[in-house]
């Protein structure tokens, strides 16, 4: 599990969130990874990390097209982050100023959503949901819920950009 | 249809308490989103989908979602699937359906949830959401209660309760 973490983050535009080794759901699938290994289909092993990382790579560039489209309808977002759910199956929380989340504005948010998730849809499942930021969010929560992955873009730790 | 609308304004005598009495307001988006949620379901089925009538929710969820879900080597997952339904069949309330959604599984994130001075922000909000998807559901089903003399299209295959 941290091998696949370490990779992603090592190679993609999402960053580590959380030091601490977690489950999360995709165990089982990286699981199997490992029986794979054992069973000596290394070759399948990373066949299936390399399409992992292709979708989260994938991903990280919806978050960039949502981002820019939300701050063209003045809902600008605080937070970025990324459940593995499985190889083929992702969560993105996205943070809303509060104020915005609870406004109209939001049915254009998820207009926008709706119409990338469905442009994924014949790769992988992409799911977005929006959280009202009022800046007491409980990350320490959000991580135990398996958001292990944070984007680039709002990593305030992030020392290389 | 009876039993998802009886669902339905269980839910919805659960969130007007709470709402008139301005208690537990986690709890009151919790039972709006529930009640929406079956409000749909009500005007939903039975649903055609690809040629076949589905009858219910669960007959819906395990002779279409899950086998799908299997083939295309991904997890299958009950809210997803209204979500998608809802984005197809009624695209009108997709924005209010997400949005009752996001609220009440995304509301225990705010550290501060028992003390917000915005409340009644939340609550109008989920109010205002919900109304609006009632208030097009019951179009809908009276709609269905109209067409309901009728029978099935001849070539639409249904399948049998499990």
């Amino acid at each position: 599990m941290a091998e696949i973490i370490e990779k992603i983050a090592k190679s993609t535009a999402w960053d580590k969130y959380s030091n601490e080794d977690l489950k999360f759901p995709a165990d089982s699938v990286l699981d199997a990874w490992e029986t794979g290994k054992s069973d000596g289909k290394k070759e399948q092993v990373e066949v299936l990390k390399q399409v992992l990382v292709d979708n989260v790579n994938a991903i990280a560039e919806d978050v960039v097209e949502l981002v820019g489209r939300l701050n063209q309808r003045q809902l600008p977002v605080t937070l970025a982050l990324l459940k593995l759910v499985g190889i083929n199956d992702f969560t993105i929380l996205v943070g809303i100023n509060e104020d915005d989340f609870l406004s109209d504005k939001m049915n254009d948010a998820y207009t926008i959503c709706n119409e990338i998730e469905l442009s994924r849809r014949h790769k992988f499942t992409l799911r977005f949901t929006f959280v009202g930021d009022d800046g007491n969010l409980d990350l320490d929560e959000i991580k135990a819920d398996s958001y292990l992955l944070i984007h680039k873009l709002f990593n305030k730790n992030d020392q290389s950009s | 249809m009876t039993s998802l609308l009886n669902h339905a304004k269980h839910h919805e005598i659960a969130f007007e308490h709470l709402l008139q009495n301005n208690q537990c307001y986690g709890w009151s988006i919790i039972a709006a989103f529930y009640s929406s949620l079956k409000y749909i379901e009500s005007a939903l089925y039975p649903v055609e989908i690809e040629g076949v009538a589905y009858k219910s929710p669960a007959q819906y969820y395990n002779n279409y979602v899950v086998p799908k879900a299997k083939e295309e080597n991904r997890i299958a997952n009950r809210h997803h699937a209204l979500i998608d339904l809802v984005s197809t069949k009624f695209p009108e309330i997709i924005a209010d359906y997400r949005a009752l959604f996001d609220m009440s599984l995304n509301i225990r994130y705010n550290s501060d949830m028992f003390n917000k001075q915005n409340k009644a922000k939340y609550t109008d909000i989920a109010h205002k959401r919900f109304r609006a998807i009632k208030e097009f559901c019951e179009v809908k089903i009276a709609e269905k209660t109209a067409e309901s003399g009728s029978s099935s299209p001849e070539n639409l295959s249904t399948v049998s309760e499990a």
